[in-house]
């Protein structure tokens, strides 16, 4: 392994880990805040991207202007999921909720073989697909501007949660949801509008995740496992978190993928979620987790 | 210390204790004997019944038999403990390897395979309980979807268990097509019962108070002495073993085994479905519920393709879109399964 092949991997994995913390940020959130682990979220992150695919192949739309109707859409979906299944399991016991989204994930996976059966598909990125040439290191322009968008939406979410008077109560509301009541805070509608986010977040990551990967409506656990690795690496809400263990995830898997064959990466990163499973005692349960 | 009145009144606690969990646990609208009488009608009509159908109705009731085997299993943790594993296809999975790859290396037979496709199962179920079982239950039913992504990968990836192209498992016998459906049937049949027996032990032991305690309140219960981890584990690896060995009749009987079909959700998604419409946490509800899975999977097979939406065929993946919207359904409206509509719990869990 050449200095240069280091360099090279180090620059891909890094935006690609950017694109994994916009593939997690949405799960964190929703686990962070209302404590609701979105069993559906891989689904609906592979829902979107078929959606986006249908847009941006089939009616040969633009595939950066197109991001934003499918984040837009994710929301609007989890609005409607909120309504018909989550506000319905807020107060239920933990295996419950479980039940419902295994359901949800197990509905919204059979749509999406439905309509686009469960062939690989992978986005036409069109002016996009050229890649950049530093010296002897060539990056992939599609990546860069998956993980530029998602840091960029990443940051603005930080910003939001942490500069906000609505950043605060969520924070608090994270932190204690009956104090929070207490205080004013109207935990009924942010709730609604958080699961919404999250759900958004959820179909904005299968966009930027189909600009850099093919993929497939079948294997759609296979994001569910790196979504989950990147949220118990990093912890739970906080944006820049997520975005730094996405980033570490991305070197990882790239910097291993150099070692390695191929298939072995795979083995290799599940390694490091046993690990961080088992460091972590508590999982996710320590005290600093449940700050955003 | 006065030796006459201590032991008494220790005595008198524990009473009042069991007498409040019987309450809790047993209070009914029924009279007691109705539960036990539907389960040795559907064990015993399932007895009788393999000796008289024929092959093709034979062939369901194998699946019956192969889902009871693996939900009372299951019910164990997910249903007394309240530890949602949507793995039940890593257990069976293993079991089905490991008694394929027994059956092509050394040519062991059905008989042989069973040990250790179930000690297979424990071994996994192992691996998987040490690195999750300290976690909440949330992590713990998450952590079980991603293992069967992985076990799927690291069999397509170990050619000695026949990589991406799978394994075949034949038998080596003289019986004729029928005589090897009914060894089949019979052998899970056979299961099925000791599954049934161990799951109505467990219900009626210490061992199954402490995992419906963990069920209810895991701190509590750990403070009340209730070596959680320790409980969690064994219900695990119970539940394993049976997976396990249900998986290894089901090698010989598919005969040939894949990873991407073996490891696969719908498994997880049938038994879940099994133990939450017959009713969690009850030793009846496995045996009703997989009857009631296996029928209504049969019965979309056959209505689904004939089924038509705006002038175009409906595809079968519309089988698990139902059974998604039923899971949905059962754990918004009927929590406690068909069990539980009959059965009353009197006690009321107290929020504070």
């Amino acid at each position: 392994m050449s200095l240069r092949d280091l360099t090279q991997a180090l620059i891909n994995g890094s935006l690609l880990g950017g694109v994994y913390g916009g593939v997690a940020m949405g799960l964190s959130l929703v686990l962070g805040v209302l404590r609701i682990v979105n069993l559906a979220h891989s689904a609906v992150l592979i829902f979107g991207a078929l959606v986006y695919w249908e847009l941006v192949n089939g009616l040969g739309l633009d595939p950066l202007l197109m991001i934003v109707p499918i984040a837009v859409g994710g929301y609007l979906l989890g609005l409607v999921v909120h309504r018909g299944l989550t506000q319905y399991l807020a107060r239920e016991s933990d295996s419950t909720v479980l039940l419902g989204f295994f359901g949800l994930m197990v509905v919204i996976e059979s749509i999406a073989i439905m309509v686009w059966t469960t062939d690989t598909r992978t986005v036409n990125i069109g002016y996009l697909s050229q890649v950049l040439r530093f010296g002897d290191i060539g990056v992939p322009l599609a990546r860069i501007v998956a993980a530029a968008i998602t840091l960029a939406v990443l940051v603005a979410l930080h910003l939001f949660l942490t500069r906000t008077l609505t950043g605060a109560a969520i924070r608090g509301m994270a932190e204690n949801p009956d104090v929070a009541t207490l205080v004013g805070i109207e935990v009924g509608t942010l709730s609604r509008r958080i699961f919404a986010v999250g759900i958004g977040l959820a179909a904005f990551g299968g966009t930027v995740l189909s600009l850099v990967q093919s993929f497939n409506p079948q294997e759609h656990v296979r994001w569910l496992a790196w979504a989950f690795l990147v949220v118990i690496l990093g912890g739970l809400g906080s944006a820049m978190r997520t975005l730094l263990a996405g980033v570490f995830v991305g070197i990882f898997e790239t910097v291993v993928g150099l070692l390695v064959p191929f298939q072995y990466t795979y083995l290799a990163l599940y390694g490091l979620l046993a690990v961080a499973l088992l460091v972590r005692n508590e999982g996710l349960g320590s005290v600093r987790l449940r700050t955003i | 210390m006065s030796a006459e009145t201590e032991p008494q009144a220790t005595e008198s606690v524990e009473d009042i204790a069991l007498a409040g969990a019987r309450a809790t646990y047993r209070g009914r609208r029924l009279p007691s004997w109705v539960m036990p009488v539907i389960a040795v009608a559907i064990l015993g009509g399932l007895g009788v019944l393999g000796l008289v159908t024929d092959m093709g109705m034979l062939t369901t009731l194998t699946t019956v038999l192969f889902y009871m085997v693996i939900a009372q299993g299951w019910n164990l943790l997910g249903g007394y403990g309240g530890y949602l594993n949507f793995g039940a296809a890593i257990f069976a999975g293993s079991g089905a390897y490991a008694a394929a790859w027994l059956a092509n290396e050394w040519g062991w037979t059905m008989w042989q395979t069973f040990l250790p496709a179930g000690f297979a199962a424990v071994l996994v179920s192992l691996v998987l309980g040490y690195a999750t079982l300290r976690l909440r239950s949330h992590y713990f039913a998450i952590f079980t979807i991603v293992f069967t992504f992985l076990a799927m990968v690291v069999v397509k990836n170990t050619p000695a268990l026949g990589g991406s192209l799978g394994l075949y498992a034949f038998l080596d016998t003289d019986l004729d097509a029928r005589g090897m459906a009914l060894l089949f049937y019979y052998s899970l049949f056979g299961f099925a019962v000791l599954a049934t027996l161990i799951a109505y032990l467990i219900e009626h032991s210490n061992f199954g108070y402490a995992l419906r305690a963990i069920s209810e309140d895991e701190p509590a219960a750990q403070v009340l002495g209730v070596k959680t981890v320790s409980v969690k584990l064994r219900a695990l690896v119970i539940g394993a073993a049976l997976g396990g060995i249900a998986g290894s009749v089901y090698a010989f009987q598919i005969g040939y085994i894949e990873p991407a079909g073996t490891f696969s959700l719908d498994l997880a998604l049938d038994i879940v479905l099994v133990c939450v419409i017959g009713g969690l946490a009850t030793w009846v509800g496995p045996l009703i519920g997989s009857v009631i899975v296996v029928v209504l999977e049969q019965w979309l097979r056959v209505f689904v393709p004939r089924m038509e939406l705006f002038g175009l065929g409906v595809p079968a993946e519309a089988n698990r879109l139902v059974l998604g919207i039923l899971l949905i359904v059962f754990a918004l409206f009927i929590r406690r399964g068909i069990v539980g509509l009959f059965v009353e719990r009197r006690g009321r869990r107290i929020t504070v």
